[in-house]
């Protein structure tokens, strides 16, 4: 039931101690312009509190449990960081009040800059996107502004077959035409076909490193040389840097431009969908492309830098998500020099870890080790009339988020093919238990059947009905009042 | 490779005896994994990042970087585009709730009904205010989404022209020219009149141009005046343009009309008064609402009701194959995660104000700005620009007090001062040579407003 349907005419929630009078202010709009009472619900403060607790209660989280979900990095969430992020010396402040009375919140900002440059081997960068995909198109705006400037004709972008689908439509968007260029047989980038399609209309590769199957790109300092060799700039998609902390960086590797996902690698919770943080990093004859304002450090004065002549504009409103900034600034604190790299250590070898655990009953993509993720198959389970959704589903009655399914897209795995990341956070007895259950699901796969194709059975709700869904149409209460 | 104590780090669980029996499972070595990387350039003896802090050294060093912003403030005569509200305890109570506030997006729908649930009553809370029949799932805030809106129209009406108000906010209006023009769409800006609104004139004579895909307009507009919406959409129509309606201030939702009954194709705008605190810039709340007929253009999530398999209600996200994920390159948008957590605290906030608070309060905002210019205007240092002009809780007063000395006055009390316009952004009042941008809202306290007003006397 939603609160519109437990709605009772009279009954509030609110308590305000107002001052002035409804009646006068209602007549100092003029009538053309001022709208009826406009149907809110009408619940009482405990009505509200027991609804949002119980929905609360219906959702699978870090907090309840194990979140394999590949490529998305469910790390665990530090209750530090939003102790931090809650402030109201970080919350009650105005982004247009002056920055001379917000030294504390620049400082912040700039070390955390200071720290990703670090980190990433880059120059400069801009902490302004707001999630991943935001970044992505801040970046490719960037190196669409430089072409513009240094070479018009370069309108292409390629992007291999693996990549997330937001790569395409980000580039897309930021007034590229997209060329997709195929894999080898090893899941990296095939050089040949990149020799081939690598000409003096391309503006730049993107690329995620390591890549969407958890593949480190064996070839990357040949790409780069060959890329750079025609006039071409390097685009890194930090979706998988939970891998290479204090390990290598995509600064030394001849990338030029990058965004990092602050809501994966840097422990920021993803909200159920966002806000996230994407800063976007750059090599120094980019930094001027930057988009305004950029938070810099004048005689250990902070400000921000409005005045920048090449800026590719504005990415939001104002600089971008101080809240998520603040999260991802102390858990960078907290985890230092050495703690970073024990973080990507330990996600590397729990990947490790449950492939070799899984990889009897699900056949790995390819057999060599993998970074922070491992793609399996379950495509064996065909013969039984069970497809890995059944296998998802199922999953989620003993007690565990699904992996990544269906993703990637690519051939030879365009099918079947889940994506295992468990993260730094888990513990080898939560990998253990994990594993057995996909083993005996895998088993029932053979002696029970219907017990996945008819899962979940222990959740709020079986399998949901997308196509009533999407016949029906009803995205708001009132086209149910209309029903 | 180095040598790391893994016990001293509280986020990471596995004991060195716990990898390397993983390790042994796994059949290899650390540096067997990372041989990939050969013949790359390597972080050799770390990265020049500090030992990392225990969380009560952290709390402490936290704790001296935030002192050095300026003292807590209760109320705020700066707007423009960002607006301090009261914000009841429960809602930022619930919105934390760790079920919420730790799972990816709901691409799992029997595990994720919570989230997807009130994403559904973010959507139909939007659809009521904004006056519209879709409204998706948030965007990252109100400039981002009101370009992802000129791209939809462009992408309806493939005309490479768009119009936007001189009266827009100006980092809307940076941001829309920052998304469009790659494609080779020109903005063009429409005048404002006398009154501080679009100038119905000029709108008419560049819609008469050449064709537009788009004419964006905001209420209450940059200036803090409410626009004739409804007149600028009969011009706008006749053009054969998409009318997109914009805000800044949600708040002005509770009181204005806006959508199908103004004529509006979209209606997009930011959502931080509804119970979100302005965190200095973000993270804030995209709002976007559209007619049906839109369901294959519009960009972002969107959640709709359906049943399982016993019948039950249920929710799922639907209208996907928009999405980059599916769609890639051809794609609406590029957009994937977005502010979901945020419109979820919205709905909390609307839930908790409910119907006859939700009016009550844009009330408070119109009669406190009333108030504050009333009493500034006696000080007899302060005047309103476009006086006939009808405002919501922004308006423009031109002075005789230097920005720095506005400062410098209300420095000692718990408000932040308002915001300098440039000269040339409203005409000239004789023997005032600066001018304000004043914003006044249900915070403004009258023991407040009495100590305002007795700093700019």
């Amino acid at each position: 039931m939603t609160l519109y349907e437990k709605s009772v005419a009279g009954r509030s929630a609110f308590s305000f101690g107002f001052e002035e009078d409804r009646t006068a202010a209602e007549a100092c709009v003029p009538e053309s312009a001022r709208a009826a009472v406009k149907p809110l619900p009408q619940v009482s403060e405990l009505d509200l509190v027991r609804h949002f607790t119980n929905l609360a209660t219906m959702n699978y989280g870090i907090d309840t449990g194990f979140y394999p979900l590949g490529s998305c990095t469910m790390k665990y969430n530090p209750k530090i960081n939003e102790h931090m992020a809650a402030d109201p010396r970080l919350t009650v402040r105005h982004p247009l009040d002056d920055p001379m009375d917000n030294q504390g919140i620049l400082q912040m900002e700039f070390e955390l800059k200071e720290s990703l440059q670090e980190i990433t081997g880059m120059d400069d960068f801009t902490l302004q996107p707001a999630c991943g995909a935001h970044g992505e198109l801040t970046g490719m705006l960037i190196i669409y502004a430089y072409m513009r400037d240094h070479d018009v004709k370069r309108t292409r972008v390629l992007i291999p077959d693996s990549a997330h689908g937001t790569n395409p439509a980000s580039a897309s968007m930021a007034g590229f035409q997209v060329v997709t260029v195929r894999s080898n047989e090893r899941g990296g980038v095939d050089m040949d076909a990149l020799d081939k399609l690598m000409d003096d209309t391309v503006a730049a590769i993107m690329l995620t490193n390591p890549n969407t199957v958890g593949l480190f790109e064996e070839n990357i300092t040949q790409i780069a040389e060959l890329v750079h060799a025609r006039g071409g700039l390097l685009y890194y998609d930090g979706a998988n840097l939970n891998a290479l902390l204090g390990l290598i960086r995509p600064g030394d590797l001849g990338f030029d431009v990058v965004h990092l996902n602050l809501h994966k690698t840097f422990s920021t919770p993803h909200g159920g969908g966002g806000p996230g943080a994407a800063p976007v990093g750059v090599k120094r004859f980019l930094a001027d492309y930057l988009p305004v304002p950029v938070v810099v450090c004048r005689d250990g004065q902070f400000s921000l830098d409005e005045k920048r002549p090449h800026a590719i504009g504005r990415m939001s409103g104002f600089y971008g998500n101080t809240a998520v900034l603040a999260r991802a600034y102390v858990y960078i604190k907290m985890m230092g020099r050495d703690g970073l790299l024990a973080t990507s250590r330990a996600a590397v070898i729990n990947a490790n870890y449950v492939k070799a655990l899984l990889s009897p009953y699900f056949s790995p993509a390819y057999d060599r080790p993998v970074m922070h993720e491992t793609v399996l198959s379950a495509k064996s389970y065909d013969k039984y009339g069970v497809t890995l959704l059944d296998i998802a589903k199922r999953l989620m009655d003993y007690g565990y988020h699904p992996p990544t399914i269906y993703f990637p897209h690519f051939p030879p795995y365009a099918e079947e093919v889940m994506m295992v990341e468990p993260t730094e956070s888990e513990s080898k007895e939560t990998m253990d238990s994990f594993c057995d259950a996909l083993i005996k699901i895998s088993q029932e796969a053979k002696e029970n059947p219907d017990l996945l194709l008819s899962a979940p059975h222990n959740t709020v709700v079986t399998r949901v009905n997308e196509t009533y869904a999407a016949r029906h149409l009803v995205t708001s209460h009132r086209d149910k009042k209309g029903a | 490779m180095q040598n790391i104590e893994r016990n001293k780090f509280s986020f990471i669980p596995a004991t060195s005896d716990e990898q390397q029996a993983m390790l042994q499972k796994i059949g290899l070595q650390f540096d067997d994994i990372v041989k990939c990387f050969s013949g790359n350039v390597c972080v050799e003896g770390g990265l020049h990042l500090p030992e990392g802090l225990t969380e009560d050294q952290m709390v402490e060093e936290w704790d001296v970087m935030m002192s050095r912003n300026s003292g807590p403030k209760k109320a705020s005569l700066l707007g423009a585009g960002a607006y301090m509200h009261f914000i009841p305890a429960i809602v930022p109570h619930l919105a934390s709730l760790p079920g919420f506030v730790t799972a990816y997006t709901p691409y799992q729908p029997e595990i994720s009904q919570g989230t997807l649930q009130s994403l559904f009553e973010f959507q139909s809370f939007i659809v009521e205010l904004t006056g519209m029949e879709l409204a998706n799932c948030s965007m990252y805030d109100g400039a981002s989404s009101t370009a992802e809106a000129m791209l939809m129209a462009h992408r309806v009406k493939k005309a490479n022209r768009v119009l936007a108000a001189a009266t827009v906010n100006p980092n809307y209006l940076a941001t829309v020219r920052t998304y469009l023009e790659p494609h080779g769409i020109a903005v063009d800006v429409v005048r404002m009149d006398g009154n501080g609104q679009v100038s119905l004139e000029d709108l008419e004579s560049q819609l008469s141009a050449s064709a537009c895909s788009a004419v964006l307009v905001q209420s209450p507009n940059y200036l803090g005046i409410i626009e004739d919406l409804a007149a600028v959409a009969t011009i706008v129509h006749r053009h054969d343009a998409l009318f997109v309606e914009s805000f800044t201030e949600a708040m002005a939702l509770g009181l204005l009309k806006y959508g199908i009954d103004t004529g509006a194709d979209v209606v997009t705008g930011e959502g931080q008064s509804l119970g979100l605190s302005m965190s200095f810039g973000g993270p804030h709340l995209g709002i976007f609402a559209t007619l049906k007929k839109y369901n294959r253009e519009f960009p972002g999530r969107i959640v709709g009701e359906s049943i399982d398999t016993k019948g039950r209600q249920a929710f799922v996200m639907i209208l996907r194959a928009r999405e980059q994920d599916i769609r890639r390159e051809k794609a609406t948008s590029n957009i994937c995660s977005n502010h979901a957590l945020n419109a979820l605290t919205a709905a909390v906030y609307l839930g908790s104000v409910g119907e006859s608070g939700f009016r009550a309060l844009a009330c408070e905002n119109v009669a406190k700005l009333k108030k504050l210019v009333n009493g500034l205007e006696a000080t007899g240092h302060f005047t309103r620009v476009f006086k006939q002009s009808p405002v919501f809780n922004e308006a423009v007063l031109a002075s005789s007090i230097a920005p720095e000395d506005v400062r410098s006055r209300l420095a000692g009390l718990p408000v932040f001062p308002p915001l300098a316009l440039a000269r040339g952004a409203a005409p000239d009042v004789q023997g005032m040579l600066h001018t304000y941008l004043v914003c006044a809202t249900e915070v403004l306290k009258n023991s407040v407003l009495e100590q305002v007003l007795g700093a700019l006397s």
